[in-house]
């Protein structure tokens, strides 16, 4: 069977707009949560905390023709896809070939550009601008990393909400595998942050007042994040024959759809998603070391998935090491899967568990370890990095070291 | 020919730069917009700006005459000039 490795990653997220800044503050358990500024609100607001990317600055990365065609989700994915490309050195191999393809997931798309859009049409009664369905389309992040490196495959974006991102590259993995492509950019991407989207989550009182605290006892809520994660993915022997370093390989892809509530997860849902990922990988329960989880800090997520991860490891379930990076970088909705595929990869590489931050103790539904707010040394040989979405559907992949 | 000879023109022009981010400087009236590099969706943004600027409305259906700057500069005048009449 054809193996499929990770050559490039990049990440921009609440922990910097870089990956070895991002990677720096896993290792220090340094989180991004903040308090949320929204000037020039044209109301209130009722969420207090946030995960904002800082330090991004379009008019430095793009040209004003470029950066016109460019909602923020799209800068983000852009950039992490030229971090991804620089480390795996294979952009002038890649350039007017067929044989690669582009997949990134959104679950909300162009939001500030539908805000924008909003206010010009309701609020001015005026004109649209004609770069808005551009840069409001979901596969923007596709068409614009397709563009910039001249890949000529297979692209589209894919959207599930929070689990886009798992999705996407699990697409990417398997059309590898399959013979489909010999290699993918994939990945995730999301930036929700303009006013009309933020009351929408305010209104599904799902957002925490304080900060997230995944499986935590008194946890209230996620708290909103953003960014990018995108990732070159690369037949294995395409990656040795040019010189590339697998840096780890996607083992396995499993999915699932709970058809069932809108926004209260399902135990037998998200088992039967990792159950799927880890038959793919071809491994067992107890050769997980690490389970980056999708854990959101709702009250309801995490005691789901402590559930199901007991389902799922059976015994081995309590010698696990099981953490929420969303405790430092915020639930970054379409992104959150690539952002946090890129500290499950981490983990791997580094044999370092990033921590659950903000953790005050264990709670009736969750009792298992879930690495509280210390990063922890560990050798991690295969993780599974689990995404959940609202909807119902779940994206679970399997990643083990590359022998 | 100067880039601004009239304030009008010189209106034009800056919103052809504004709408195709190009040097004002460069458009010149012969100048071919293929030469410049503006595609034809930088020319949707264009008629966006000069919509903006003169608060007209410009056809879009017959774009195909737009082969130059001086075209485009023309096309608005006339506009303009038919408002003014009528």
């Amino acid at each position: 069977m054809r193996r499929v490795v990770v050559t490039g990653r990049g990440c921009v997220s609440a922990l910097g707009v870089e990956r070895r800044a991002f990677e720096q503050a896993l290792r220090s358990g340094r989180g991004g949560i903040g308090p949320l500024h929204y000037p020039n609100a044209p109301g209130p607001l009722n969420m207090p905390v946030a995960a904002r990317v800082t330090g991004f600055v379009p008019e430095q990365l793009f040209d004003a023709k470029r950066a016109a065609q460019l909602d923020p989700f799209a800068q983000f994915a852009l950039v992490a896809a030229r971090e991804a490309m620089a480390e795996a050195g294979l952009a002038s191999r890649l350039r007017g070939g067929g044989r690669c393809a582009v997949i990134v997931g959104t679950g909300v798309g162009g939001q500030a550009t539908v805000d924008e859009m909003s206010q010009r049409v309701y609020g001015h009664g005026g004109r649209v601008h004609p770069m808005t369905i551009p840069r409001v389309m979901a596969s923007s992040p596709a068409s614009q990393i397709s563009t910039e490196f001249g890949i000529q495959g297979p692209a589209f974006g894919v959207t599930s909400a929070c689990s886009s991102s798992n999705h996407a590259i699990g697409l990417g993995f398997r059309m590898i595998r399959d013979g489909y492509a010999d290699a993918a950019i994939v990945g995730g991407t999301d930036c929700c942050f303009s006013y009309g989207h933020l009351k929408a989550w305010e209104a599904l009182r799902v957002t925490a007042p304080d900060t997230c605290r995944p499986f935590s006892r008194d946890r209230r809520g996620l708290v909103l994040g953003e960014g990018a994660g995108i990732f070159v993915l690369e037949e294995l022997d395409h990656a040795r024959e040019r010189g590339g370093e697998a840096l780890a390989e996607i083992a396995g892809f499993g999915m699932s759809a709970d058809a069932g509530d809108l926004v209260h997860p399902a135990v037998a849902g998200m088992a039967s998603a990792m159950r799927a990922a880890l038959q793919d990988a071809g491994a067992a329960p107890e050769e997980v070391d690490y389970v980056n989880a999708h854990g959101t800090g709702t009250p309801t997520n995490d005691g789901m998935e402590t559930r199901a991860l007991h389902a799922v490891l059976g015994p081995h379930a309590r010698a696990v090491a099981i953490s929420s990076t969303k405790s430092l970088h915020g639930h970054a909705l379409g992104a959150a899967g690539a952002i946090e595929l890129a500290a499950t990869i981490f983990a791997l590489r580094e044999g370092i568990v990033p921590p659950t931050a903000n953790y005050l103790g264990p709670d009736d539904e969750c009792d298992l370890d879930y690495t509280p707010n210390e990063p922890r040394e560990r050798r991690i040989r295969l993780a599974l990095s689990n995404s959940f979405a609202f909807g119902g559907l779940n994206a679970v992949l399997a990643v083990r070291q590359v022998d | 020919m100067p880039a601004a000879e009239t304030d009008v023109e010189g209106r034009i022009l800056r919103a052809i730069a504004r709408g195709a981010h190009v040097d004002p400087a460069r458009l010149r009236p012969e100048a071919t917009l293929e030469a410049l590099a503006i595609s034809s969706l930088d020319v949707v943004n264009v008629i966006f700006e000069i919509e903006d600027e003169f608060g007209i409305e410009v056809p879009t259906e017959r774009d195909d005459e737009l082969k130059t700057v001086g075209h485009v500069i023309a096309k608005i005048k006339g506009i303009l000039a038919a408002r003014r009449a009528g």
